[in-house]
């Protein structure tokens, strides 16, 4: 009977321990939404991911040969990327010849790529086709490294909502309404510009104001080229923004060599009790990323 | 053994009696953990031979097995389960939980062909991951280290293949002087081997201090090949798989060849420490012993196909020398670099065999030399050559006549590669000991060079440097290339000596527009052969729609009197350049740089000069 009872605990603890395994296993494993599925696309990191079609082009290729590069680009941005072009830069003059360096990506509406949604939880995809023409090597040399980069740069949005408390009151220990936090964290809007923080800091005088600290950083593979705040509101009330303090300066170019960038909103406070309000941030933003690429001329008679 | 390899057996064998009326027993239930007793009667037996066979093994490989070839991977894969043992002995613990994942490993990578897609890979790691963890649990975590431990082998066999050599090709690395150690000096599986030895590898003291000494031998011999500077940043990669066990053996083998064949710097710090005694000034010593047997390396290989013995020695000779000016000469240049894509440079040598030299004089006797000329781009080349006769001691010298059969004066050829007897009649009696001096005149002769800049507009110093960084991965040479021929342009373009990025910055000053930085146009003649340069018919640097403030900076031609007065290069007139095309002063926003590749041309006559001393006496005639 003891023995009885021993194997039978053993035998549970490792099916609840494999259980616990597996449970985080499939956890982990991200798997593509079903249709049913409502997952909130504007939150993580994402991007608009970019790869080269296997052989387009090919890893070496002969002097005067006709060969093409296709990017493909996939949103996987929780918003529509408008203005998606991708360029091409590299020693193009000598040894390899394009159509042309720079094109729109052509999606279901020319030059934009829908993001992803309950319609279309990948993301729309597109494929951007390059014609080149390989150049003749130098002298007769039997190689020629002709690396290059393709770059993609596009238009899109970020919207940051959340939930906050509003108390004037610095020194009330009771309240019956509801608790400033005076910072929060977040893991991005679905976007490769995210809101990292807000603080929010109660302002005494009269009347009082509460300033908002928001944190953006650029967490994506690429850069910000300009980031533009389009609408601020706590509740309905605008809120009074910009990126450098009094500045009223509403959009920002490069954010600093870390990537970061501050921007500080101020709303007056009319009601002396404190009540929860919901904070609406709407931006959009242009941005670039970039990935170097291989491509070697070969000597025909090597 | 056998109960050292796995659990307790005993307690599997009995458990329904072991336990009955005695209350629960920690060894009741077998355990997954080391069998602790049976170890430690294995170091007595030489567990550590696996180690041993490692490191042996390892470098017997290393030395003799070409990497890349059938049995080199089967060895490598024999080693890589030896390492499993040694690895287990060392930490201690039961051999399976180490070969776990090295079977999951190889079955992946050998069976699946390293499988990597996304569906494949989460059944797979599902499946490794439920055996793992049920070791895991049975043995209460004592497993999981070993089972992570188990990689470690995964990774020297990666290593062992050539993923270096693969990982600088597929990411076009520079090869630096670190990486050229790990790629031709690094024995992986003797590395791991001798980490894997254990403390005590036997009862006997001797060899216990034996296998010390080789540690610390082991060790010292890792920071002298380490002693280098570190890996340079890795650029973007971007790749179609995982390589196979071929591609990183071919890679191996093709990075290889690249790399000069130096020698080990472990042998050349030993040398210069204990040999030659050289405790102040070790490093310029290690170069310069590195510098030497890299030229040995390169004439070895030059003159293999030579059959017969004494030409090959003294091709060889003649090799070391060339080599040793050329390292001479190129010290003293400054601004350009040999262009090693044009492996078959234009060449030509003159070949005096001394054993087909006449030792007695007798009039009109001919003296035989071969013209040897590599024309790999078939240029219009005309040729002459002259010879006389200098007396040893003293001035004199008797004058040759060249005797070309059939042909003229001048002798022109187009193809790729002209060899050709020749011989030289003294036209002077012969007594005595001479140099016999063959000159061999090239006249027109091209040698282009090239060389690469990237221009951008007039943008702020961040966008600047966030450029400076795409720029950089595409234009890797900041020197001018020019082939290994007989001499060439060394020209640079830029704000400063080497710098690839041109940019136009302007400043208003006075309401006129200033460039902020001068762009400036450097170049000489640099004579990269062991001859003469004998005449510049031209020179020409195409700067297509610049605009300079001297013309005779971009064509023109030197006097000879200059191309004399100069031995180590002719400097060419420098300008500034006052003006460039638009499209380069403003490149298209989307890209926010071009670059461009300049080329210069040199059109030239060359002599070539052989010699061979001969000792010549008179004929005696019979009395």
């Amino acid at each position: 009977m003891k023995i009885a009872l021993s194997l039978a605990r053993l035998v549970t603890k490792v099916f609840v321990i494999q259980a616990l395994v597996l449970f985080l296993m499939t956890g982990c494993i991200s798997s593509p939404p079903g249709p049913g599925d409502i997952s909130n696309y504007k939150e993580g990191v994402s991007d608009v991911d970019i790869s080269l079609l296997q052989n387009a082009p090919p890893r070496e290729v002969y002097p005067g040969s006709d060969f093409r590069i296709i990017v493909r680009l996939k949103n996987s941005l929780g918003y529509d990327a408008q203005d998606v072009s991708v360029a091409l830069a590299g020693n193009f003059e000598k040894y390899i010849s394009l159509s042309s360096r720079v094109q729109k990506a052509e999606g279901e509406e020319p030059g934009a790529l829908k993001g992803r949604s309950l319609e279309r939880p990948e993301g729309e995809e597109a494929f951007v086709e390059f014609d080149a023409k390989a150049g003749s090597l130098f002298l007769n040399a039997e190689e020629q490294q002709s690396p290059f980069i393709v770059k993609v740069s596009y238009q899109s949005a970020l919207e940051f909502a959340d939930t906050i408390c509003i108390n004037p009151n610095l020194y009330a220990t009771y309240d019956s309404g509801c608790t400033v936090q005076s910072k929060k964290s977040y893991n991005g809007q679905g976007a490769p510009l995210v809101i990292a923080s807000l603080e929010e800091i109660t302002l005494s005088g009269s009347p009082g104001e509460v300033e908002f600290r928001l944190r953006l950083k650029d967490r994506g593979n690429g850069r910000v080229t300009w980031a533009e705040l389009i609408s601020a509101k706590v509740g309905a009330k605008e809120l009074r923004c910009s990126f450098e303090l009094d500045s009223g300066k509403k959009r920002i170019f490069h954010p600093q060599d870390n990537g970061e960038a501050l921007l500080i909103c101020r709303l007056p406070i009319d009601d002396p009790a404190s009540y929860a309000t919901a904070i609406a941030l709407q931006f959009t933003y242009s941005y670039e990323a970039s990935e170097t690429q291989q491509l070697k001329i070969v000597n025909v008679q090597r | 053994m056998m109960e050292a390899l796995f659990w307790d057996v005993q307690a599997w064998r009995n458990p329904f009696k072991k336990n009955i009326g005695s209350g629960a027993s920690p060894a009741y239930f077998p355990t997954f953990g080391p069998a602790v007793g049976a170890v430690n009667r294995g170091i007595e037996g030489g567990i550590s031979i696996a180690s041993i066979i490692l490191l042996v093994g390892g470098l017997l490989k290393f030395i003799f097995i070409p990497a890349n070839s059938n049995f080199g991977l089967i060895l490598s894969v024999i080693l890589f389960i030896l390492a499993g043992y040694a690895l287990s002995e060392k930490i201690n613990v039961q051999r399976y939980a180490v070969f776990i994942p090295m079977l999951a490993f190889f079955i992946w990578y050998f069976v699946f062909d390293a499988n990597y897609s996304l569906v494949f890979l989460l059944y797979y790691l599902l499946v490794v991951g439920i055996v793992l963890a049920i070791f895991a649990v049975f043995s209460r975590g004592a497993s999981v280290r070993p089972e992570l431990l188990g990689f470690v082998p995964c990774l020297f066999f990666f290593l062992d293949l050539g993923m270096i050599p693969f990982l600088v090709e597929y990411l076009n690395l520079q090869i630096t002087p670190l990486m050229e150690s790990l790629i031709l000096w690094m024995p992986w599986w003797s590395l791991l081997g001798l980490l894997t030895l254990p403390q005590q590898v036997s009862t006997n003291t001797f060899i216990n201090g034996l296998v010390g000494l080789l540690k610390i031998f082991g060790i010292v011999y890792l920071i002298f090949i380490l002693i280098t500077p570190a890996i340079p940043d890795l650029g973007h990669y971007s790749q179609e798989g995982l390589p196979t066990a071929a591609e990183l053996a071919a890679a191996q083998e093709r990075v290889t060849e690249k790399i000069p064949k130096k020698e080990n710097p472990f042998i050349s710090n030993m040398y210069c420490l204990f040999v030659k005694g050289e405790y102040g000034n070790i490093q310029r010593c290690v170069e310069q012993r590195q510098e030497e047997q890299e030229r040995i390396a390169f004439c070895e290989d030059k003159v293999k196909p030579i059959t017969n013995q004494v030409q090959r020695d003294k091709a060889y000779e003649t090799c070391l020398k060339e080599e040793a000016e050329k390292k001479k000469k190129e010290a003293l240049q400054a601004g350009g670099t040999i262009d090693r894509t044009i492996r078959i440079p234009t060449e030509a040598k003159v070949v005096i065999r001394s054993e087909s030299l006449p030792k007695i004089y007798v009039p009109d006797i001919p003296f035989p030399f071969e013209v040897q000329i590599a024309n790999p781009r078939q240029q219009e080349i005309q040729m002459d050559v002259a010879c006389k006769f200098k007396k040893k001691i003293g001035t004199d010298y008797v004058l040759g006549k060249v005797e070309k059969g059939a042909l003229g004066d001048f002798i022109s050829f187009r193809d790729q590669t002209y060899a050709s007897q020749f011989l030289c009649i003294p036209q002077g009696e012969l007594n005595g000991t001479y140099t016999l001096e063959v000159d061999l005149q090239l006249l027109n002769l091209q040698t282009p060079s090239r060389l690469q800049r990237a221009f951008i507009g007039n943008v702020p110093e961040a966008e600047k440097k966030r450029l400076e960084q795409e720029i950089h991965s595409v234009i890797r040479e900041e020197e001018a290339l020019v082939p290994a021929e007989f001499a060439g342009i060394y020209f640079d373009l830029g704000h400063a000596t080497n710098e690839v990025i041109i940019e136009n910055k302007v400043v208003v000053e006075d309401g006129k527009e200033r460039r902020y930085k001068p762009i400036l146009l450097r170049a000489n003649i640099k004579n990269l052969g062991n001859g003469k340069i004998l005449k510049i018919h031209n020179y020409h640097i195409d700067l297509p729609n610049f605009q300079v403030d001297r013309p005779a900076c971009l064509d023109g031609t030197i006097d000879e009197k200059m191309i004399e007065a100069y031995t180590a290069g002719i400097p060419l007139p420098v300008c500034f350049i006052t003006d460039y095309p638009l499209e380069l002063k403003q490149p298209p926003q989307d890209i926010g740089w071009i670059a461009q590749e300049f080329e210069a041309q040199l059109f030239y006559d060359y002599q070539v000069t052989a010699r061979e001393t001969i000792t010549v006496m008179p004929q005696v005639m019979p009395q």
